[in-house]
């Protein structure tokens, strides 16, 4: 549904007026959008139901910061991205992980990164997936939201700008430093497998 | 150090394509759980509404009280001293006494 179809800002003025079929409404049109950025950047610990009704409350609850200036979608993008960086900073947790804390799919894929220089083939995907989750997890959440939005997400420099209010300095030094950790991480494991 | 970007990259793209082939969730109704949830927070959070013509009469009421505090004022002050009904300088001399009265008539009625 887009902005025009459900008309937000009428629907906004009776939000504020307290109309709770308008509120029902509005979550409709923002859910997917939600879900997207909650699936992206939850931390291990908290639900997605969860964080989901913490980005929903703020954002009805504080309606009246909302200035129209920039597209309700872009500010609701931003008050669920600082949500997720908040909860995940709140979560205080950046593990260390060694090799033989991986499991056997993500040794596998270690392995492979280290035995070849080709891609890693389809079978291998999932290992790939956590263990860049896992990796992941030793960056700050303003790192890892960057890493995720550019690498896995293939969004651009300009929609991390929209989401996040950062400048474009700021996301392409963000980007280049958390690559930089990320990359220690993995030599980390790297030379921590059997040879 | 272009070896180890180069893995990195291609662990990256390997994740980024396990993540386009998950099977996409369906985030197209919201679940009625979540949707009480928010609105319970809402409400929790939301100041109680007021009915919108308490502030009028809450401000007709204190234009009020002003005008009669002010009113007392202006009338304690414009009397000459002597007529003043000061309540406190005319305290009886035998307050007891004077509290005891109604007590012994009552006693003095009954037969």
């Amino acid at each position: 549904m887009t902005e025009d179809e459900l008309n937000v800002a009428e629907c906004l003025d009776r939000v504020r007026k307290g109309d709770e079929e308008s509120v029902r409404a509005l979550m409709q049109h923002l859910h997917p959008l939600v879900m997207k950025i909650v699936r992206s950047h939850r931390p291990r610990r908290l639900e997605e139901e969860d964080l989901a009704q913490m980005i929903y409350t703020k954002v009805f609850t504080r309606l009246e910061q909302y200035e129209g200036k920039v597209p309700f979608t872009h500010w609701v993008s931003r008050v669920a991205v600082n949500t997720c960086l908040s909860a995940i900073k709140a979560e205080a947790s950046r593990p260390e992980w060694r090799f033989a804390d991986l499991g056997e799919e993500e040794q596998v894929v270690v392995e492979n990164l280290a035995a070849t220089t080709d891609e890693l083939d389809a079978a291998h995907q999932a290992g790939s997936s956590e263990l860049v989750t896992k990796l992941m997890e030793t960056l700050s959440p303003e790192d890892r939201l960057v890493l995720q939005a550019l690498h896995l997400e293939g969004r651009s420099v300009a929609e991390i700008q929209q989401m996040t209010g950062w400048s474009g300095a700021l996301v392409k030094v963000r980007a280049f430093r958390a690559r930089h950790k990320l990359r220690k991480a993995l030599k980390k494991l790297l030379a921590e497998r059997s040879p | 150090m272009k070896n180890e970007q180069d893995q990195l990259d291609r662990l990256l793209r390997s994740a980024a394509e396990a993540r386009r082939n998950a099977p996409a969730a369906d985030d197209s109704t919201v679940p009625w759980t979540l949707e009480q949830r928010v609105l319970a927070s809402i409400r929790r959070v939301a100041p109680a509404a007021e009915p919108g013509w308490l502030l009028p009469v809450i401000r007709g009421a204190f234009a009020s009280a002003s005008v009669i505090v002010v009113a007392s004022a202006a009338l304690y002050f414009t009397q000459p001293a002597g007529q003043q009904s000061d309540s406190a300088a005319q305290i009886p001399a035998n307050e007891m006494a004077f509290a005891d009265i109604p007590v012994s008539q009552m006693f003095v009625s009954t037969p």
